[in-house]
């Protein structure tokens, strides 16, 4: 492929220089130095996956430890003996202190810990200059320090969770987080600081990303002519850069009012308890789709190249996700249907039908694009199947939730865990792994096992549903959520879901496994295995230092295949196409 | 550092002319008569904003005027939006500058507008249908003790005083009374007396200040706590909580 | 080697006579300064936007309690002298200006009057401060009015003024906290510009920013000054 050579362009890239992940020369010590204080997006971007896969180790394990309790409700028997429970204390009542902790635990580490920052952090930091012909993102000093937040974060977490951990629920809510709640060595102020902290690095990272889609696209690349990817993690940043600093704030306040007393949610005197809910939710619903949006922005990829075919609605799919980004902020009372006066709930209830939109907009353009394509069945193109199932049943289950009359049956009920799994796990993290796979090859340059993988994916879809379908039944008979125990009637739901669980784990077990394999004794990986005609494909695998050799040009679209790869051509016979004549490509 | 060809013009290296895009007038400098300007009209519109405060004040209290308190609000924040309106366009430059920064702007205005509104809409509309949802928070809600830490001030005479609490529930001010009268050693009566007198005048710093503050009436207040003639008799003798139509009373 | 390097403080040898603006050389990922100088900008008013949304979370405290509670807002309001708001607003709005004029200096490469603004504009905000503590906080402070619990004043006119003074002392206590940050960094922008000439024509991207963040603090003021001293 032709590049061009900018004048002042520093003359880099010699073939034998070798990849970002070649070790510098020096010993050990120097070689960490090198990394943690790199300012590399790729190795950030490495960095990140590290810690955030870490971090999903310890909330799944949180994870099976609610459900192996769950297995068997707490009974006392008639000499006072309390069985059932995995963490017993003297009473029952100690054991549920316990398993209070452990939810939030679950809880807290998933959302502030792995799903808020995965994927824009991780393949988000890696992917994004890539992607746009860039050497790096717009402040790159800034992508370490917002690394270094996080970390900073995450210590805080540790901390709070070495103190034994808060009780609270991952939402905080007032007046128990600010006057009740367990205080031992003040672990709820602990863990609010500690998503504090985190919130700042989630700014940084989203203030960057917008800079460097405005400002480091290369030559030839218009707004239209970027990945979808780049589109979902425009409107993530958007919604992250508008949204933390108001859970910023009211962490903040939560931080005073359980230190100084200030009073402002507390009854007692004369605050209100319902508006820690407003603040909270105003953040923590636009999070959830900086949750989402990256997963589906990895989604769109995945389907274009595993099916060989241009994505259809490439500007429905791109303002969708914009539309996603606005109405996000009108809905975040529907989580408050029970604690809200009637008149707000009936608003913000009409409001939330309308965020399902352009989320149904993208769903039926991603089944477009199938449609005639030249689909291949490795691991990312069934997590890209996965994602649609999933997503659209958590989706569709969100609707009940929506409607004011179904909620207040449903309301705090397994319904909406179920629901919440479903779209938060059945979609982010399937479309995370799904695109873990997807881009092993060009971050590692290592292949993976293939087959491993599909029985990984297969593991993980059938345990996933197991585990989280069931809990759509147990949620409309009744059963609470947060509860340690249960009546008699729901232990059989709880004991397969349990069990579904358990296949969950041997899922991602073989992933980590395949993973590490492919890290130590895989084969290596060409630079364009899946044929994908995005700029990180035209990478190295791995890349080298600054990425590209050259600076590239943009000669066709993200996903111009029928123009630049014919239907049934073997990637391997790939020939990068010739430069097209002056002001044929019409933009 | 490349030709500069018309634009209709297909330039491989810049087919989007980006790097012309990047040159657009320079950077804007504001003249120093401009600058100045701004800040004379900003404490121009400071001092107007204060004087349309102290003349609502002067028309309620001493000419009987009724003026519904959104009034207030609404002649405080257009003069206070018309001096972040100057601030932002020609301080800030954001009128010189690439209109992104503005549609930035106007999107954290947006959010901040719909955080406002929504919440507003909810804490607002509580008793729309059912009434019994308006009642005001009562004190003592949760019913835990809540610790006061308690601690030297100076008392209205000037002199030190030490306020013990404790843990307490119910009103805080009722507790404060309870304490400070018992730390005073004084009876009811007295204390109302140096209530009055603490609400209307600030001792304290009254070589710092005039009378200014002094002369100004409360207005607004619910009938249970008119001052405008105090007396020992008229002085509420418990804080007790507002019946339901009378939420605040304030509008 | 992609570590943290000190690009933009190169390392001359000393009596060199280019000032610092002019031997500044962007980041090389950026293709013109012109690029980097906009995406800067870019970045920060980005940044500016989380400030105010973190700021609304404070006017909303504010908005619903003075909803819930207007009469011990407006009691509690009386016991703020205006005039001391007014004098804390019109230092602000002057150091405003003179910041605007400090970044007008760098644009004119008029080196001795961009410090000289500079050093107003900190000044300024110490008299903030200076006029802020002794003749607000620690007047109210030793009389008892203490935000949330620490209450202890025993006359409060109305039984829930005490929530009216923690929105008070929330709301000023953290723009006093970014008046600290603000003065902190035209601080640094002085040190810089004192000892390696450091913002020119061509070059003053971090005072502009600094200057920014100056203003967005004096903005916050412009509305905290009505909102709590000018009710009734």
């Amino acid at each position: 492929m032709t590049t061009i050579d900018r004048p002042h362009d520093v003359p880099h890239g010699h073939h034998d220089e070798g990849s970002y992940l070649t070790r510098p020369p020096g010993g050990v010590l120097s070689t960490i130095i090198h990394w943690v204080t790199t300012i590399d997006h790729k190795k950030l971007g490495v960095l990140y996956l590290g810690a955030i896969l870490l971090m999903f180790l310890v909330g799944g394990i949180a994870a099976l430890a609610v459900r192996v309790e769950l297995w068997e409700p707490t009974r006392v028997l008639a000499d006072g003996t309390v069985t059932g429970q995995l963490f017993s204390g003297e009473t029952a009542v100690d054991g549920y202190r316990i398993y209070n902790r452990i939810f939030t635990l679950h809880g807290a580490v998933m959302v502030f810990m792995v799903i808020v920052p995965g994927v824009p952090a991780t393949l988000g930091n890696f992917l994004l200059p890539l992607m746009l012909g860039a050497k790096d993102v717009a402040f790159p000093r800034l992508n370490l320090l917002s690394w270094y937040i996080f970390m900073f974060g995450l210590t805080f977490a540790i901390l709070a969770l070495i103190q034994g951990g808060v009780d609270t629920g991952w939402t905080f809510y007032t007046p128990y987080s600010s006057t009740h709640a367990n205080n031992e060595y003040g672990a709820v102020v602990l863990m609010t600081t500690a998503a504090f902290i985190l919130g700042f690095s989630s700014i940084l990272t989203g203030l960057n990303f917008i800079v460097t889609i405005h400002k480091l696209r290369c030559p030839g690349m218009g707004w239209f002519d970027m990945p979808l990817f780049a589109w979902g993690i425009y409107a993530t940043s958007i919604i992250q850069v508008l949204a933390t600093p108001v859970i910023g704030i009211t962490l903040l306040l939560l931080i005073f009012e359980r230190t100084f007393h200030v009073g402002i949610f507390d009854p007692a005197m004369g605050g209100d308890p319902v508006m820690f809910q407003h603040f909270f939710w105003f953040y923590s619903h636009p999070v959830v789709y900086v949750m989402i949006l990256p997963g589906m922005a990895i989604i769109s990829e995945l389907i274009a190249v595993h099916s060989r075919k241009p994505i259809f609605g490439y500007r429905a799919i791109a303002f969708s996700s914009l539309a996603i980004a606005a109405v996000s902020f009108l809905v975040w009372g529907h989580h408050m249907f029970a604690s809200m006066g009637e008149l707000s709930s009936a608003i913000f209830s009409a409001l939330t039908f309308f965020v399902a939109v352009p989320t149904a907009v993208k769903v039926f353009n991603w089944i477009a694009s199938l449609y005639k394509g030249s689909i291949a069945w490795n691991t990312p193109m069934m997590y890209a199947l996965a994602f649609l199932f999933l997503f659209s049943i958590g989706g569709l289950t969100g609707l009940p939730l929506a409607t004011l009359a179904t909620d207040m049956h449903m309301h705090d009920s397994y319904f909406v865990v179920a629901h919440f799994h479903y779209v938060m796990m059945g979609g982010t993290i399937i479309a995370f792994i799904g695109g873990l796979h997807h881009w092993w090859p060009k971050i590692f340059g290592k292949m993976y096992n293939e087959w491993a993988g599909r029985v990984g994916c297969i593991l993980v879809f059938i345990g996933f549903n197991v585990t989280f379908f069931t809990q759509f039944f147990l949620g409309t008979q009744g059963m609470p959520r947060r509860y340690a125990s249960y009546i008699d009637e729901f232990q059989l739901l709880h004991q397969v879901s349990t069990v579904g669980s358990f296949i969950l784990l041997a899922g991602m077990l073989t992933h980590a496994i395949n993973f590490l394999h492919s890290l130590i004794a895989g084969p290596k990986a060409p630079p364009n295995p899946w044929g994908g005609l995005t700029l990180e494909w035209y990478a190295d695998s791995p890349p080298i230092e600054h990425n590209f050799h050259h600076e590239p040009m943009l000669k066709h679209g993200p996903y111009d295949y029928e123009d630049v790869l014919p239907p049934h051509t073997d990637p391997a016979d790939f020939t990068f196409p010739e430069p097209l004549p002056a002001g044929s490509r019409g933009h | 550092m490349h030709a500069h060809t018309a634009p209709s013009s297909f330039d491989p290296v810049d087919p989007h002319n980006f790097s012309e895009l990047g040159e657009h007038h320079g950077h804007h400098i504001t003249p120093w008569q401009t600058l100045l300007g701004v800040l004379l009209a900003l404490l121009f519109f400071t001092g107007l904003t204060v004087f349309t405060a102290q003349a609502e004040t002067y028309l309620i209290s001493d000419m009987g005027w009724h003026i519904p308190n959104w009034v207030n609000i609404a002649i405080a924040m257009s003069i206070a939006t018309v001096k972040a309106l100057l601030v932002i366009a020609i301080f800030m430059a954001l009128k010189y500058e690439n209109p992104l920064y503005t549609v930035v702007f106007l999107f954290c205005i947006f959010a901040f507008a719909l955080f406002l509104g929504l919440t507003g809409m909810d804490l607002d509309n509580r008793g729309r249908v059912y009434a019994w949802k308006q009642e005001s928070i009562n004190f003592g809600g949760t019913g835990v003790n809540v610790q006061h830490p308690g601690g030297t001030i100076i008392d209205y005479d000037g002199k030190k005083i030490e306020m013990k609490l404790g843990g307490f529930s119910g009103s805080l001010a009722q507790n404060l009374k309870d304490a400070y009268i018992k730390a005073a050693g004084i009876t009811e009566d007295e204390y109302w007396r140096r209530w009055a007198e603490a609400n209307h005048i600030h001792e304290h710093d009254e070589h710092l200040l005039s009378s200014a503050n002094r002369s100004l009436r409360r207005t607004g207040l619910s009938g249970a706590l008119d001052l405008s003639e105090p007396t020992i008799e008229h002085m509420p003798p418990e804080y007790a909580p507002e019946s339901a139509d009378d939420h605040g009373g304030g509008h | 080697m992609t570590t943290i390097d000190h690009r933009s403080t190169p390392h001359e040898p000393a009596g060199t006579a280019l000032p610092g603006w002019k031997r500044y050389v962007p980041a090389s990922h950026f293709r013109t300064a012109e690029d980097e100088f906009d995406a800067c900008k870019l970045g920060f008013w980005l940044f500016l936007a989380t400030e105010v949304l973190l700021f609304a979370g404070l006017f909303c405290a504010y908005a619903m309690f003075r909803m819930l509670y207007p009469e011990a807002f407006a009691v509690g309001s009386h016991h703020l002298d205006v005039r001391w708001g007014g004098l804390n607003t019109v230092v602000l709005l002057i150091s405003s200006f003179t910041v605007a004029m400090s970044i007008r200096c760098a644009q004119l490469d008029n080196q001795k009057w961009l410090r000289i603004n500079l050093v107003i504009t900190i000044l300024c905000a110490f008299a903030f401060f200076f006029i802020k503590l002794a003749f607000e906080y620690i007047p109210k402070w030793t009389h008892g009015i203490r935000p949330g619990v620490l209450y202890t004043n025993p006359f409060p006119g109305h039984p829930q003024e005490p929530t009216w003074w923690s929105v008070y002392y929330g709301a000023t206590g953290v723009h006093a906290l970014h008046v600290l940050i603000g003065a902190s960094l035209l601080g640094w922008c002085l040190y810089r510009s004192v000892r390696h000439k450091a913002y020119g024509p061509t070059h003053y991207t971090m005072l502009e920013n600094a200057g920014l963040y100056w203003h967005l603090v004096d903005l916050i003021w412009i509305f905290l000054f009505p909102l709590l001293y000018l009710i009734h």
